[in-house]
């Protein structure tokens, strides 16, 4: 539709100020409701921001926009110098697979894959083979601290060490932009707690950006910056501030 | 993720709902299970019924005067006039039913994770398990109630179009038109509204069970149906060294043989998707192995249906051989035997349409998780190659078996030879094209449904 279209990370993006993912103006309605209104957002490589809201203000339409699962009405969303509103869905879906990571609400493991299998999805994809994956995947479920559970269904699993599974699928291709929607919302404080910690220290291990969907204000609080939204409009300034500083 | 979460099943009181709210309850938890399922259940039972009405009309020939030699009161179809080949015939109206009642079976499962979440929230309002399956009952029951009844139409218009139509044309009825079922329709349409009942009764305690299990693992499938099988063999040895007066043992055999299969083919699905899960290297045919390990039945039922349609199919291979190279008249012989293999084919569809809905509804259920999948960047057509890959891992082995073991099978007892064999490999290559053509339509003909269920609106949180 739009041509081959060059990869992410080889334009525009080399610039080290330059924000990673860029929404401008964004647009999006559904139905006779409008979710978004000239909503905008600069996250900048590595950095932790927290979008924060009511119910209903459009934060995960937001993150969805800027994630490149929805495309929106009308605005802009460049993803390392590239038009991602603008890329047919099967280039959307690559570019998914392979620069960004996702964390749901309640996880959304495949409930007939192990845990390991889960992990493994993403890479298996990228044709690595099925050893390999499965090695990566390991070394991921390690790292979280959920290894003992590699080869347990979701079912068998609670929901402290589900949340950690859907973190290890996200991070597993070592992606640059992690989206987190309400990754805690389904967890007791202490487990919600420990799920966050583990998402905060895992991208910055690998010095991905994360951005946080959250009406939790405890969640909000660990970012470096926090965005906003009030009926789908961005409250507060969305390109203030750059962060200089580094993670909580 | 972790399944439904349930309350107790066993409300406060010990007696459940009491009987002055029953009815109203009744009405809303039917009227709440939609309509799809009803005609569904009501239209297979219709066919059911319709089908074993004809099948009993073809018995009574044999007390009718007259249809003994082929001499009747009208022109039937040789094999049903020739009362050699009419126990065949029954047997196949009896095989024919397999396709219907898997249908059935998946009519009843449809929606079966609404109907999962709506008893699920009955229980936590304090049903129990006994109003849970009652309501399960009636669900299926009632509908099949209706289809058994409708079984009585049905059989007439059959009659009407194979029977009084092609008597006419002087091809020969293939329902007969003179003798009908008699009082045994009431028996009939019992027959058929029990099974109903029954299939209802049973969903309703495997829903309650569900309610009941460890967020909801179901366990695997046993391999009981090779029991059957090693006992019908040895049947049919003892058989063989006597002397066979009767051709019904022989048919006898032939049904518990189905049994068998239809008994065994769960595991074996179960099995082979296990071994295939392990050596998987792409993700659609991981998902569609993992997603038959976890539950087999469905598609094992279907896969032994296409079991015994590719059974039949390699005895009529074997069978053509046979009569063109002895001394009788081809017409005669091979024109039932090509019928029955056009049954067969048009039985393979019905099934692989039946098991492509079980697969799309497994991806329904599964909506939001297979969402998940595809905002992470998974292609949405992964998940239709999956639901492919899952129906053909279930019916690829059992048909390619199946026509093996049929066509060997006569051809070991009338006399191998290498043309013979040629036919059966033919015939192999045929079904196994065919599945493989029926899966692959039925699975495009559901895409737009599957790719809706996956699609990334799926994400957004109520």
């Amino acid at each position: 539709m739009n041509g081959p279209q060059p990869e992410p990370g080889t334009g525009a993006a080399s610039d080290p100020i330059a924000p990673l993912l860029s929404a401008r103006a964004v647009h999006k309605t559904f139905g006779a409701t409008p979710a978004l209104r000239a909503a905008s957002l600069d996250l900048y490589a590595g950095e932790v921001v927290a979008v924060t809201g009511r119910s209903g203000s459009g934060k995960s339409t937001l993150l969805h926009c800027l994630a490149g699962v929805t495309v929106p009405d009308t605005g802009t969303i460049v993803y390392d110098g590239q038009r991602l509103d603008q890329l047919p869905t099967d280039d959307r879906s690559r570019l998914r697979r392979r620069h960004f990571g996702l964390v749901l609400q309640f996880g959304q493991l495949v409930p007939e894959l192990t845990a390991a299998e889960n992990v493994a999805i993403p890479l298996l994809l990228e044709r690595r083979r099925r050893a390999s994956a499965q090695a990566a995947a390991m070394e991921w479920l390690d790292r979280l601290e959920v290894a003992d559970v590699a080869d347990a269904r979701p079912a068998a699993m609670s929901g402290g060490q589900a949340q950690r599974v859907a973190i290890a699928r996200a991070l597993v291709t070592s992606p640059r932009v992690v989206f987190a929607d309400e990754p805690t919302g389904a967890l007791d404080t202490v487990t919600g707690d420990l799920a966050l910690q583990v998402l905060l220290s895992a991208t910055r291990e690998t010095g991905a950006a994360l951005v946080l969907v959250t009406h939790d204000n405890r969640v909000a609080a660990a970012a470096e910056r926090e965005v906003v939204l009030r009926d789908g409009t961005v409250d507060v300034p969305a390109t203030a501030g750059r962060p200089e500083s580094g993670r909580p | 993720m972790t399944g439904p979460t349930v309350g107790p099943v066993v409300g406060p009181h010990s007696g459940g709902v009491r009987p002055g709210q029953i009815r109203p309850l009744l009405r809303m938890v039917v009227a709440a299970a939609g309509r799809g399922r009803a005609v569904l259940v009501a239209a297979t039972t219709s066919l059911v019924c319709g089908l074993l009405l004809v099948g009993v009309s073809i018995v009574r020939l044999g007390d009718t005067p007259g249809y003994g030699y082929g001499i009747g009161q009208e022109h039937l179809f040789q094999p049903i006039a020739e009362p050699g080949t009419r126990g065949g015939v029954i047997v196949a109206i009896i095989l024919m039913q397999l396709p219907l009642l898997l249908l059935l079976d998946q009519a009843v499962r449809l929606g079966s994770t609404s109907r999962h979440r709506r008893y699920a929230a009955l229980a936590v309002a304090g049903a129990t398990r006994r109003d849970l399956r009652r309501w399960a009952t009636v669900e299926v029951g009632a509908p099949a109630a209706v289809g058994a009844v409708l079984g009585v139409p049905v059989w007439w218009l059959l009659r009407q179009l194979l029977g009084h139509q092609l008597a006419d044309k002087g091809i020969g009825a293939l329902v007969p038109t003179a003798v009908g079922p008699g009082p045994w329709a009431l028996a009939v349409i019992a027959a058929v509204c029990g099974y109903g009942t029954w299939a209802g009764r049973r969903s309703g305690s495997q829903m309650t069970a569900l309610l009941a299990a460890s967020r909801g693992v179901r366990r695997p499938p046993r391999p009981w149906g090779a029991l059957v099988i090693v006992a019908v063999l040895f049947l049919f040895g003892k058989q063989l060294n006597g002397s066979l007066d009767s051709e019904l043992p022989l048919f006898g055999d032939i049904v518990l043989l189905a049994v068998g299969v239809a008994g065994l083919a769960p595991w074996t699905a179960y099995r082979v998707a296990g071994v295939v899960a392990r050596l998987a290297r792409t993700v659609p045919t991981l998902l569609a192995a993992r997603r038959l390990t976890a539950d087999a039945r469905p598609a094992g039922r279907a896969a032994a249906a296409i079991g015994a349609v590719a059974l039949t199919i390699g005895v009529v291979a074997a069978f053509t051989r046979s009569i063109l190279r002895g001394n009788w008249d081809p017409g005669e012989y091979l024109v039932p035997a090509y019928v029955a293999a056009a049954c067969a084919v048009a039985a393979t569809l019905v099934i692989a349409t039946s098991l492509a809905v079980h697969s799309a509804e497994t991806v329904l259920e599964r909506r939001r998780e297979m969402a998940a999948l595809v905002a992470n960047g998974v292609p949405a057509s992964a998940l239709v190659s999956s639901q492919r890959t899952e129906c053909l891992i279930a019916t690829v082995p059992l048909a390619l078996a199946g026509t093996l073991f049929g066509g060997f099978g006569y051809g070991l007892a009338d006399g191998l030879d290498a043309v013979m064999t040629g036919y059966i490999l033919l015939a192999t290559t045929a079904v196994a094209l065919v599945v493989v053509g029926a899966v692959w339509v039925t699975t495009r003909m559901l895409r737009p449904w599957v790719m809706d269920a996956v699609s990334l609106e799926q994400l957004r949180t109520e």
